[in-house]
């Protein structure tokens, strides 16, 4: 009970960072979504030991560990399509599972050949 | 039309049933342990038959859902942590991650967008499909300021993830691509947080890597695909 109220409070703290995430980009006009801005405030924040890494650990791996529950919804909405999907949408979700595969391949090559260098030298 | 209360209520009754289904499908998952049984994918259809079945509309169910997607950006700020922790091989493959998520980047952009074309896709659906393979928080919103539709852009941010997690593992295995740093780096570069997802089942660092590739590739997207359209 009282972990399920530690990782609430983290993920609340989480939220806060979203949320001033999503206000230094409207105040910034910046093109990076506040999500992201949150990203990079909280890693400064642990980096510089600012926001002590336990703090919010237990919300954040938490969140983590459900993310691919956190998608749900989105995907569900796929039922507003369905007409939609019989008649344009085979060809593509042809040419999105083509090319993330493709950007999969080049991106992992690209890795591969830079860290096997790294690693060498 | 429901009163503020009974809409509360349907939305926690949404949830819950969610939050269930979701569980269940997981334990199917870890019982068959065949990607085929995805959780997400196997969750999301059921929850769609049930649905359909009961004649309930996507925008009733998003009384509850939306709740769950409030929860996406907070999600996204907490990747800080994996790469707070692993930040020892952001110095060692940092260069790796960076050069593999550009080249990631460019080949969803551009490549998408000539393949696109080439299946004959009017300009609202190519802006739409554009930027699927960054996170689905950062691809709605270039959805919307390109012009495309940013609900079923989602969805293709989905298929985006669910075809790496997927396929993914195959290909890596058929062309003999098994560096951990090269294998973090695809994952999250063409799939995501759902492929990332999957990276942090084979490992901590794998994870990691993915994060950053994926944290990379929707800066890099969200600079980029509003100058390619």
């Amino acid at each position: 009970m009282r972990k399920g109220v530690r990782i609430g409070l983290q993920v609340g703290g989480l939220y806060l960072l979203f949320w001033v995430g999503n206000l230094l980009q409207e105040i910034g006009h910046l093109p990076i979504p506040g999500s992201i801005m949150g990203l990079f405030l909280l890693f400064f924040l642990l980096i510089t030991g600012i926001v002590p890494e336990a703090w919010l650990a237990g919300g954040a791996d938490w969140l983590l560990k459900v993310l691919p529950f956190l998608f749900l919804p989105s995907f569900i909405g796929v039922m507003n399509y369905s007409s939609f999907f019989i008649h344009q949408g085979v060809v593509l979700a042809g040419v999105v599972f083509v090319n993330t595969l493709l950007v999969m391949v080049v991106s992992a090559w690209v890795g591969t050949r830079i860290a096997r260098r790294k690693e060498d030298a | 039309m429901m009163s503020g209360w009974e809409q509360w209520a349907a939305g926690c009754g949404f949830v819950v049933m969610s939050a269930g289904v979701y569980v269940l499908m997981k334990e199917l998952y870890r019982r068959y342990s065949t990607p085929l049984l995805l959780p997400v994918v196997t969750a999301g259809v059921v929850i769609m038959m049930v649905l359909s079945v009961f004649h309930i509309p996507y925008e009733t169910y998003m009384q509850g859902g939306q709740w769950i997607n409030q929860m996406l950006g907070p999600a996204v700020v907490a990747l800080a942590y994996p790469l707070y922790r692993q930040r020892h091989l952001l110095r060692r493959y940092g260069a790796a991650v960076l050069g593999g998520a550009c080249a990631g980047s460019l080949t969803a952009l551009v490549g998408g967008m000539a393949m696109a074309e080439a299946a004959g896709a009017d300009t609202k659906l190519i802006h739409t499909i554009l930027p699927k393979s960054v996170t689905t928080p950062v691809a709605m919103d270039l959805s919307q300021q390109t012009g495309g539709i940013p609900s079923l852009t989602a969805a293709f941010v989905i298929l985006a993830g669910v075809t790496g997690v997927l396929a993914g593992p195959y290909v890596f295995q058929c062309l003999r691509m098994q560096h951990e740093v090269g294998r973090g780096v695809g994952f999250g570069s063409a799939s995501h947080a759902i492929g990332t997802s999957k990276a942090l089942e084979n490992g901590e660092k794998e994870g990691a890597l993915s994060s950053v590739a994926m944290t990379v590739c929707a800066v890099l997207t969200a600079l980029i695909c509003p100058l390619l359209v």
